[in-house]
């Protein structure tokens, strides 16, 4: 053993994490080493916090720590709107636009064939009992615009069609501030089709 | 040093098979690529939006790729999508049947070994897929599998019994076996029934480049028939059950409804 226990302990809980190789957890650990005891007690709290004080919203599945969360909650946001999307952070991505006024749908992931992500993996079924239960007059399709969120958009649409509610996709296009020469063939005919007058 | 480095990258062309995340913005991309068979890569800020490389390692798209051969993982430094396959993104039943046929790809492709002959029949296979009617998408698929199978070395017998060469009928399917079998050869293990209907258009698929297969048009029995005997065939080969053959169940089940 080259480390004490604890250590070891903790180089090995921190190379759990995504993204987080060998070397990094050590340097993790040595920098949580070196910090002052209060620091670190806040750490360790927020770790738990987060953990325990953190649910899944009823309503749009969206994490929250009160249900139903405080999007639902919000008598201002438009109540007939429901803008489907993949994750709780395509939720906050949404949101910094400043631009959407309605209600959420998070799925939780996206319909992936080659990886073996069903719908029933997905929050789908959640989604159609919201619909049945009436008053929800658009749904906007915000699945990231990749090979699984397509499939996901393209599999909504199929199974809301007999819902009788109106299903939009988020429009296409090139990146503010990318370049047209590295664009795909098939962003570029997608911003071609969507352009509008000027 | 300067030659050690050139060795160290190479240029290919690749089909993108699949993805994974990998740390806050790269994609860990497999590639099959003719010359080094299945290839694993990191594609770094693939996920950011204005990536120069987001488009080329979308999967079901073919690319010209220059890669940098590392310990364990390569990482592509440039790509230029040859053809995107529009027409597979367009559509749910195109891009589940392509999807299917590049997980099976990814499943018998091995790294470092070359797979230019398994290269050809997924780029035709896409080809064909993203060009025909909707109708035509099952017998395409079928192509493919036996395609694959024999690609892989385990095309299924289709002149006579694999048990004694008896080369009249009736005969029965078994992947155990490895293709037709007559009944008293099969005894008491069970096989999958099969007419001379059925044989006949395995043989004629085998005949037919993935972009002509369409001109065959297989009658109900005869495409569930083929259906079976190559699914059992691929599950036994791969000693597991293609998880894209769940989605490809799931659009039947939308279609019926």
């Amino acid at each position: 053993m080259i480390y004490p226990g604890p250590v070891a302990r903790l180089i090995e809980e921190l190379g759990r994490l995504p993204g987080v190789g060998p070397k990094t957890a050590q340097r993790l650990a040595f920098h949580i080493l070196a910090t002052d005891i209060h620091e670190v007690q806040r750490l360790a709290e927020a770790l738990l916090a987060a953990k325990a004080q953190t649910v899944n919203c009823s309503v749009c599945h969206n994490i929250t720590d009160v249900d139903p969360c405080r999007l639902c909650r919000n008598p201002e946001r438009d109540r007939q709107l429901v803008c489907v999307v993949e994750s709780p952070k395509d939720v906050a991505a949404l949101e910094r636009s400043h631009e959407y006024r309605g209600l959420y749908h998070v799925l939780h992931g996206a319909w992936s064939p080659i990886a073996g992500v069903g719908p029933e993996q997905l929050r789908i079924k959640e989604l159609v009992d919201r619909l049945k239960a009436g008053g929800i007059v658009e749904v906007i399709l915000a699945t990231n615009p990749d090979l699984e969120g397509e499939a996901t958009a393209m599999y909504l649409s199929r199974l809301l069609r007999t819902l009788g509610v109106k299903v939009t996709r988020i429009a296409h296009g090139l990146p503010v501030g990318g370049e047209l020469d590295y664009a795909a063939d098939d962003t570029i005919a997608r911003a071609l089709q969507g352009r509008r007058e000027m | 040093m300067e030659k050690v480095a050139a060795v160290r990258y190479y240029k290919s062309e690749g089909l993108v098979l699949g993805h994974h995340d990998l740390r806050d913005a790269d994609r860990l991309v497999t590639v099959l690529t003719p010359e080094e068979g299945k290839v694993g890569a990191v594609a770094k800020g693939a996920r950011r939006p204005r990536s120069k490389l987001a488009a080329s390692v979308q999967p079901l798209t073919q690319a010209c790729f220059m890669f940098y051969r590392g310990r364990s993982l390569d990482t592509i430094t440039q790509a230029e999508v040859v053809n995107s396959f529009r027409p597979l993104r367009r559509d749910l039943d195109r891009l589940t049947h392509a999807a299917y046929a590049a997980e099976l790809a990814g499943e018998v492709a091995r790294e470092r070994d070359p797979a230019s002959e398994l290269y050809r029949l997924l780029v035709a296979t896409w080809e064909a897929l993203a060009s025909a009617d909707l109708g035509d998408l099952e017998v395409i698929t079928r192509r493919f599998e036996l395609g694959l199978l024999q690609v892989a070395g385990y095309c299924p017998t289709l002149d006579g019994c694999s048990g004694c060469g008896k080369r009249l009928g009736p005969f029965l399917f078994s992947p155990e076996a490895g293709g037709l079998v007559c009944p008293a050869c099969m005894g008491v293990q069970k096989g999958i029934e099969v007419d001379e209907g059925t044989i006949a258009s395995m043989k004629a698929m085998l005949r037919l480049p993935p972009g002509r297969v369409r001109v065959l048009k297989l009658g109900e029995v005869s495409s569930r028939h083929i259906g079976r005997c190559l699914e059992a065939c691929i599950v036994y080969r791969l000693e597991r059950r293609p998880r894209s053959l769940a989605a490809l169940a799931e659009l039947r089940r939308l279609r019926g409804k």
